[in-house]
Parts: C-alpha cells; structure tokens; sequence
C-alpha cells in the first residue's frame, strides 16, 4: 500500500472536487466527475491511493497504487 | 453515560438502511462541532422498554433533531409511521410542560425530505422553522450545520470542511474495517455505537494531521 496521502474525488452541490487528505482545500474544482476523476489519475501515477466518492458519500471505487 | 444537557442532541428519525444514508452524516456532523448524538439504538438491551429509553433520551437532552421525512407511508397498503410525530410531541411537550424551568430552553431541528411536506401532514407546526434536505447527504450535513450556527454554538467549521471531511472518514473507516475482517457491505451497515466509537478515536488524530500538514 502507498505511504502517500490518499487523494479524494468528492461530489459537491458545485460540481467535483478533488481533495489530498489533511489538505485544508481542494486542489481543483470540476464541472463534471468525469474531469475530476481524469485529474486524479495523476496522482495516482506519482503513487497516490485514490478514492472515488459517490454523491452520498461512501465509497465507489478505490484506485490502490 | 456521563449527561452532557447542553451538549446531548436527541436524534428522532427512522432507522431503516435507506435512511442510514443520511443519519451518518447528521451523527458525523454533530460530533464533529462536539455535540453529542444520543438515539434510541445506541446501545442494545433486550429488556429495556424502547419508550423508557426515548423518554430518558429526551430529558437528557438540550437539543433535539427531528427527522419527518418518512411519515409518509410510500406505497399502497403501507401504514404511515408515527413514531417520530410521538416523539416530537413528547420533546415539545418536555419544553412546554415540564416544571424544571431548564428545559424551556430546549433547541429543536425540524428536517423534511421535500419542501413544504411536513405542514401538510401535521398543521398545527405551521409557522416552525423547517429545513428540507432533500433526501441528500451534503444537503443534510447543511441543514444541521446552519442549525448549529442559528442556537448559538461557538465554533462551527464551514460546510464545505465538515463535507469533505465526512467522505474521507468513511475511506478511513472503510480501510481500517477491512483490515480488521469485514466486508464492505458490513461496513456499510456498521453499528451506531461501532461508528461513533471509531468516529471518537479518528477525530483528534484527524485534527493533529490538519495541523501538521
């Protein structure tokens, strides 16, 4: 398992946000989940865990790396 | 239990899976601004008469939030519930009646599912102050939020924080659990008290890793 911060795809009444863990704000804001999924991949190629919330908050899926 | 008055929140909504949904955020939230989440279901025992439990709840308790959002019966041959419409009545009448004057001050939520939907059902609330969800979790955690914020508490995080925060408490809920032998799908439907006590352990830690970073 990664040592990294987990990165988080997270649903707001905006739109999408994709948030490091222990970061006080979101790194980015998107219009669509789609956009903020694709910008996590990133994260996931510098070693990131990444988890895609749904609208309710649990999980959908988690990108181990 | 140690009796906190001014910090206990008397939780009065129902408690299927469908549901769940949206009393885990609302207990996230309150214990995340230091309220203290007090229902029926927190802790089992067999023999305890359930309405002994709510009325003991609801004597323990300053605050109180209300859930009416499934009255409604929702489909033919359905019976409508009326253990919240009970329980509300015996919260308000707990403000009204009771001779300790330290219970006139009692704070009620009032939360519906769609707007407008709980004066039709239960008119003689006409005039209170509602708040509608809509059935969604970052609207919930809103609603309870702003409430907060209108009975006077202090220090309230923003919205935003107090959302974003939830969602990354149930990936650290969700790892941990895993690792301790569960399945998903059991995580998901975790215990009340099995929740709070890990929501207890992660918040301190949580706010070590907010300062550090």
């Amino acid at each position: 398992m990664s040592t990294k911060k987990r990165v988080h795809v997270i649903k707001r009444t905006d739109g999408w946000v994709v948030k490091k863990e222990g970061a006080e704000r979101a790194s980015r804001k998107f219009d669509t989940k789609e956009e903020a999924v694709d910008s996590a991949k990133n994260y996931r190629q510098k070693g990131h865990d990444v988890v895609v919330h749904k609208k309710d908050g649990t999980i959908e899926r988690w990108s181990k790396s | 239990m140690i009796n906190h008055f001014d910090r206990n929140v008397f939780i009065n909504c129902p408690f299927d899976h469908e549901y769940r949904l949206l009393l885990i955020p609302i207990l996230f939230t309150l214990r995340y601004c230091k309220l203290v989440p007090r229902i029926a279901s927190e802790r089992l025992d067999s023999s305890e008469i359930r309405l002994d439990k709510i009325i003991e709840i609801i004597l323990e308790s300053k605050y109180s939030i209300h859930d009416l959002s499934r009255i409604k019966s929702s489909k033919k041959g359905e019976y409508y519930r009326l253990n919240m419409p009970l329980e509300i009545g015996l919260d308000l009448g707990c403000k009204k009646f009771h001779p300790d004057e330290k219970y006139r001050g009692k704070k009620s939520l009032i939360l519906e599912g769609e707007r407008y939907s709980t004066h039709k059902g239960l008119s003689d609330l006409s005039g209170a102050d509602v708040k509608c969800h809509e059935n969604d979790a970052e609207k919930v955690i809103e609603c309870v939020r702003t409430w907060m914020v209108e009975v006077g508490r202090h220090y309230v995080p923003g919205p935003n924080m107090i959302w974003d925060d939830y969602n990354i408490f149930y990936a650290v809920l969700s790892d941990e659990f895993l690792k301790r032998g569960f399945k998903q799908s059991q995580i998901d439907t975790l215990s009340i008290p099995e929740y709070l006590k890990f929501l207890d352990e992660w918040l301190p830690k949580k706010s070590k890793l907010a300062k550090a970073y």
